[in-house]
């Protein structure tokens, strides 16, 4: 990936000009699962593409690849739609109502962190004491445990540690569906305040349905990215970060550090604003390193600045990107559990039977001949 | 392109190939892939990768290290996450074309995908749906001799503006007993050697000849919609089939039906009111013709 591949994908550049890296960008998009965000900040229109490309760049080939990234997304986006409507209804008999998480959250809330996001699964957050009649309730609208994870160790290490239930798919529609009880794994070595942060959330207007505060909602972004050993597509969750923080008021940037150790999550805002200033060149977050230099007994631990370099040495697919990755990952898990604890779940995991999925009626769907 | 060229691209996976509006690069280590260009690609544009942008990806490799040594096995790579079964090294045409129709079916969202064969002539497009095993491959090799050009034998790809039908002419897939049968209206020459007992049984391909390939950008108004259904001893019959029916056939049998949504459903709805739709039974090549035959009469085709 090249330094300046993430300010192209949020629009505070021009595409690629020459038709070589502009491939490569195309090519990096889309397997990042960022395309139509690509698409969404760069062209709306055939005219406006052919109006800025030079001549060397097939601009038709582009409208068709933006075409196809921005009607997959725009799928994703409309199965949110669905989907959240449908949770609301299966709880409005009992007086709940979820909080969004991530995607959908972006989604419902209309924020163009949304915007041709690509998505395969709703995220909700609901109370400890909720968790039991919403997953009942849930199973009577038709939700099941996936079959991936319809096992006894699976089913087990979720209910014993995670912070969520095993995912939940759709009997009819095939939608998954993860349902939180906190932000943060019960053994997660950073713990996020997720009772402060259902509090302060946000109802929408007219829904049975609520969305973290803007704050809030960029700090959990900056957690997930950072501390849950998922960075198998970087771009997406910085780009994600980046959207969060700009719409940020300057008032809520203000509160931002006091919030931050109010939930426990100011090792992520530190990361995610080196982040932020090192590939977006966002002033805001340059003011706000420098202010936190300033100020005496905040001091940037130095634990991020390593993380920190990892990522960029992972993002940047040099020679050293797979061991940063697979440093990161093993990170990722160690974040999440103690020593012994991790040691076991690996061990189950890599010795147990993989088991291939295909999607259904695929092979019956004779694309083979 | 020399075939040379084709061979030493193919290995770099600097090749593409243009097929009407597709473009697709593609890359293989494994030398039936090259065999399989050289004979059924024979007439087709292929040129060097220099960055252009192109529709889909293909990879023909071993499923992993071993397997590229010993027993070697073959596997499509669409360049995205798929579960593919491995074949063995001698089938790389099945699994190249089983990777390209992987990725179109999966990768394409700008236009309606329907899975079903198409041909055309002056007056308009045949759009010829069934599951597998109903005959459609066989159908639409058999059109071909009847003065249609092919449009695909895979595929009925849809504008969603305008819905139209899009060609996309790639080699027609014959599999065990009719691959005898279009040998002999089609002439041992168009047709490629069999790969024997593989997953679905005897494959062999029937080429798409220069004309199919030239008028690749040409689309066709969807004029006939047929369900063929093959029977083994059935008797000739022809049903006509409801508008409503008929689009609850086509949503069945796309691949992207879903995903796009509105546009989708107005395509299809569009095609179910503009084109006649009829099911054929039949047991014999010769009275697939004929009935098909009798409701092309109908439709002035």
């Amino acid at each position: 990936m090249k330094h300046s591949w993430l300010k192209i994908a949020v629009g505070l550049k021009e595409l690629p000009s020459n038709s070589q890296e502009l491939y490569e960008f195309i090519e990096y998009a889309d397997r990042e699962h960022i395309l139509a965000q690509v698409a969404y900040n760069h062209a709306m229109h055939k005219e406006d593409i052919s109006s800025i490309k030079p001549v060397c760049v097939d601009t038709d080939a582009l409208v068709i690849k933006f075409d196809n990234a921005r009607i997959r997304a725009a799928y994703d986006q409309r199965m949110l739609m669905f989907e959240s409507d449908r949770v609301e209804r299966a709880l409005a008999h009992y007086n709940i109502q979820p909080t969004l998480l991530k995607g959908g959250a972006y989604v419902i809330a209309g924020h163009r962190a949304g915007q041709g996001r690509r998505v395969s699964d709703l995220d909700i957050m609901v109370t400890d004491e909720e968790l039991s009649q919403v997953e009942k309730a849930l199973i009577m609208a038709g939700w099941q445990g996936d079959e991936t994870v319809n096992n006894d160790y699976d089913q087990a290490y979720y209910r014993k540690w995670m912070h969520e239930l095993p995912p939940m798919r759709h009997q009819r529609r095939r939608t998954l569906i993860d349902v939180h009880h906190r932000l943060t794994p019960k053994t997660a070595r950073i713990k996020l305040a997720h009772e402060k942060m259902i509090e302060a959330a946000v109802k929408i207007e007219d829904r049975q349905i609520r969305v973290l505060a803007p704050i809030d909602r960029f700090l959990h972004a900056a957690y997930h990215v950072f501390y849950d050993g998922k960075l198998d597509t970087p771009a997406r969750s910085l780009i994600e970060i980046y959207y969060l923080f700009d719409d940020l008021t300057q008032k809520e940037i203000t509160h931002l550090l006091v919030r931050a150790r109010e939930i426990g999550a100011e090792k992520p805002l530190f990361m995610a604003l080196q982040i932020l200033a090192e590939y977006f060149d966002h002033s805001k977050a340059y003011d706000l390193l420098k202010a936190f230099a300033l100020l005496t007994g905040v001091q940037i631990p130095f634990s991020s600045k390593v993380i920190f370099w990892l990522v960029k040495t992972q993002m940047s697919s040099n020679a050293f990107s797979s061991t940063a990755k697979l440093f990161l990952y093993i990170r990722g898990h160690w974040m999440r559990m103690p020593f012994f604890m991790l040691l076991k779940h690996l061990s189950m995991k890599v010795f147990r039977k993989p088991t291939k999925q295909l999607p259904k009626n695929f092979l019956e769907n004779d694309l083979f001949g | 392109m020399l075939e040379s060229d084709i061979d030493k691209y193919l290995g770099q996976g600097l090749l593409v190939l243009s097929i009407g509006n597709f473009s697709a690069r593609l890359q293989s280590s494994c030398a039936s892939v090259g065999v399989h260009l050289h004979d059924v690609y024979r007439d087709y544009s292929f040129v060097k990768f220099d960055h252009q942008l192109h529709d889909q990806f293909l990879n023909v490799r071993p499923p992993n290290l071993l397997r590229g040594l010993i027993k070697r096995q073959v596997i499509p790579d669409p360049g995205f996450q798929f579960p593919a079964v491995p074949l063995p090294d001698s089938m790389g045409a099945l699994a190249f074309e089983m990777g390209l129709n992987i990725s179109v079916a999966l990768k394409t969202y700008n236009r309606l995908i329907l899975h079903a064969g198409v041909v055309a002539n002056d007056k308009g497009g045949v759009i010829i749906s069934a599951a597998s095993g109903g005959g459609k491959s066989t159908l639409t090799a058999l059109l071909m001799q009847e003065g249609f050009r092919l449009l695909s034998d895979e595929f009925g790809i849809i504008e969603l503006n305008g819905h139209t039908l899009l060609p996309y002419p790639r080699p027609v897939s014959l599999k065990n007993a009719s691959i005898d049968v279009i040998k002999e209206v089609a002439g041992d020459g168009w047709i490629s050697a069999v790969i024997k007992d593989g997953p679905k049984g005897n494959v062999a391909y029937r080429r798409a000849r220069y004309i199919d390939i030239a008028h690749a950008c040409e689309t066709a108004v969807p004029k006939l919609i047929v369900f063929p259904k093959f029977e083994k001893g059935a008797t000739a019959a022809v049903n006509k089939v409801a508008s409503a029916d008929t689009v609850m056939r086509l949503i069945a049998s796309s691949t992207n039906y879903q995903i796009i949504g509105e546009d989708a459903f107005r395509a299809v709805n569009h095609i179910a009111k503009q084109a006649k739709a009829y099911e054929i039974t039949y047991g014999s090549s010769a009275d697939a013709l004929g009935l098909f035959r009798a409701v092309a009469e109908g439709t002035v085709l």
